[in-house]
């Protein structure tokens, strides 16, 4: 049974620890600029835009760039990224027993 | 991750850090409230250039609009929070389904509060400008405590820091009438409004560094 729920868990678009990382922070705030996602996960830009084109072609996030002194990309959890954690978080807690 | 010990402890820690962010939003609207109060007032009342306003043609319409603007503001906010609660929340395994009534009768809510205050405000004999103070009381005390009503009744919750702030703002209407004429009533309503916002921030703020 939990083999199975794990199995589950890792065919997620989430599945991966750095992009459940990515959701999970994204989802405690409205919105974060791709540096400050960087640095908060300690990523290299180009391990995150990796892992950020990954969600965005699954749905997960949304990108897009607003404009300052410098133009900034502005990264967002989609509502099917919302959907999709809480997919992930039932299976978690149902794998230690929580539920 | 293998060992389920610290996958136990690692989601636990991930429920913690997402309920202290819920509960940090939720404190979002009181405390925009709490710094556009006294702003509002400066910049209707206090300010030479708009105090000449206030005399003129401009003079109601000016505060008016600017009271629209911000309660139009503070549910746009208000609706935003709710909505990233609402993630939050589904998120931690707790759902709680928010109906577009809700949302409908927040704003009932609001307009209710605007009308009752306007009338309740004109009906008291007194100067003008204890009515305008009173307006605003009446307006924020019971704008919060329709919404206290509309949380109860549609997502069966209790909030207590808005409950103290429209006791705070309708009980100080008896502070009001009995100014003796040391504090402006306006700036008195503006300063107990912007103080019981504060405090319903304090308290949801204390409450998620607590628990």
């Amino acid at each position: 049974m939990r083999a199975e729920r794990l199995r589950e868990l890792s065919n997620s678009p989430l599945g991966n620890p750095t992009r459940l990382a990515i959701a999970l922070y994204l989802l405690s705030r409205e919105r974060t600029t791709f540096i400050e996602l960087a640095k908060a996960l300690k990523l290299t830009p180009g391990n995150l835009d990796f892992h950020l084109k990954a969600l965005e072609k699954a749905g997960m996030v949304k990108t897009y760039y607003g404009f300052g002194k410098r133009p900034r990309k502005f990264v967002e959890l989609s509502e099917k990224g919302t959907d999709e954690l809480e997919r992930v978080m039932r299976i978690l807690r149902e794998v230690v027993g929580g539920d | 991750m293998e060992n389920v010990g610290e996958l136990a402890e690692a989601l636990k820690a991930v429920e913690d850090e997402l309920n202290l962010a819920k509960k940090v939003y939720l404190a979002f609207p009181f405390i925009f409230w709490a710094a556009l109060m006294p702003l509002l007032y400066i910049l209707t009342n206090a300010l030479p250039w708009t105090s000449g306003w206030s005399e003129g043609f401009l003079g109601d319409y000016w505060g008016m609009a600017l009271s629209t603007l911000a309660i139009l503001w503070f549910v746009i906010e208000e609706n935003r929070m709710v909505k990233k609660i609402e993630s939050l929340e589904r998120v931690l395994g707790m759902p709680r389904g928010r109906s577009r009534g809700y949302v409908v009768s927040q704003m009932a809510g609001w307009l209710l509060a605007g009308m009752l205050a306007f009338v309740f405000s004109l009906a008291i004999p007194a100067q003008y400008e204890f009515q305008t103070a009173a307006f605003m009381l009446l307006l924020a005390g019971l704008g919060v405590g329709f919404i206290v009503l509309s949380a109860l009744l549609f997502l069966r919750r209790v909030e207590w820091p808005q409950v103290l702030v429209s006791l705070m703002d309708l009980s100080a209407l008896y502070i009001l009438f009995n100014l003796d004429g040391t504090m402006n009533p306006g700036a008195f309503s503006v300063m107990v409004i912007s103080s019981s916002f504060a405090f319903a921030a304090f308290l949801y703020i204390r409450k998620a560094m607590r628990e």
